[in-house]
């Protein structure tokens, strides 16, 4: 894989991170924790693939509370970081 | 050429994982999105090996790989489950369904391919 291709990967990542942001940040104010389990397990899988270890890294433990049925309270506190890297990430575009 | 088939609902992970395969000049990639759509590719195109992701909407990977199976063409054809599942039970469970080995999400795109050959016969 050619540098200029990864990196135009890369760039695809960013671009969906505004979204995966709007979608968590909903499912967190409604409590849906499917789709909160659903966001957080497509970033822990894919995060370090794309070059963005933190992202796999915040997603993981958001990923494993919510399947175990933490409280909304606990999920918005480990989806904190998260949330502030994506935007990070997001504005790097 | 080595025909991989890709099966995994994500489109960003297909798109790097197969940029990441083809650096191996030997492979020649296809991708599908579903497990249903694997189901209408690989009796036909009838590959050398199957990547196949485990967390997928409608059909997941198991019951996938429990599909293929029913396919006489692609009954000893080598499975290897894509997962971010890290707990051993899981992964044993993983492999008692006849699946020839488990690769790790994240994966690394700059070693997915060597990876990918070292289960080719």
């Amino acid at each position: 894989m050619t540098a200029q291709a990864f990196e135009l990967l890369r760039g695809k990542f960013r671009e969906r991170a505004t979204v995966h942001v709007g979608a968590l940040e909903q499912a967190l104010a409604t409590g849906d924790r499917h789709t909160i389990t659903s966001i957080a397990h497509k970033l822990h899988g894919s995060g370090s693939s794309f070059g963005f270890p933190e992202i796999t890294g915040y997603a993981e433990p958001l990923e494993a509370a919510a399947e175990d049925g933490a409280a909304g309270e606990v999920l918005r506190s480990l989806a904190e970081p998260l949330l502030a890297e994506l935007k990070r990430i997001a504005q790097a575009v | 050429m080595t025909r991989i088939l890709y099966i995994d609902d994500e489109d960003d992970i297909r798109e790097i994982a197969e940029l990441s395969l083809e650096m191996d000049a030997e492979f020649d990639v296809r991708l599908c999105a579903s497990g249903q759509e694997a189901l209408a590719v690989a009796p036909h195109w009838k590959p050398a090996l199957i990547l196949l992701d485990v967390m997928m909407p409608q059909m997941d990977g198991p019951a996938t790989l429990a599909t293929l199976r029913e396919h006489e063409e692609l009954r000893s054809t080598p499975v290897v489950f894509i997962t971010a599942r890290t707990q051993a039970a899981e992964r044993e469970a993983l492999l008692a369904l006849g699946a020839i080995g488990l690769i790790g999400k994240p994966f690394d795109p700059m070693t997915l391919a060597a990876t990918v050959r070292d289960y080719l016969p």
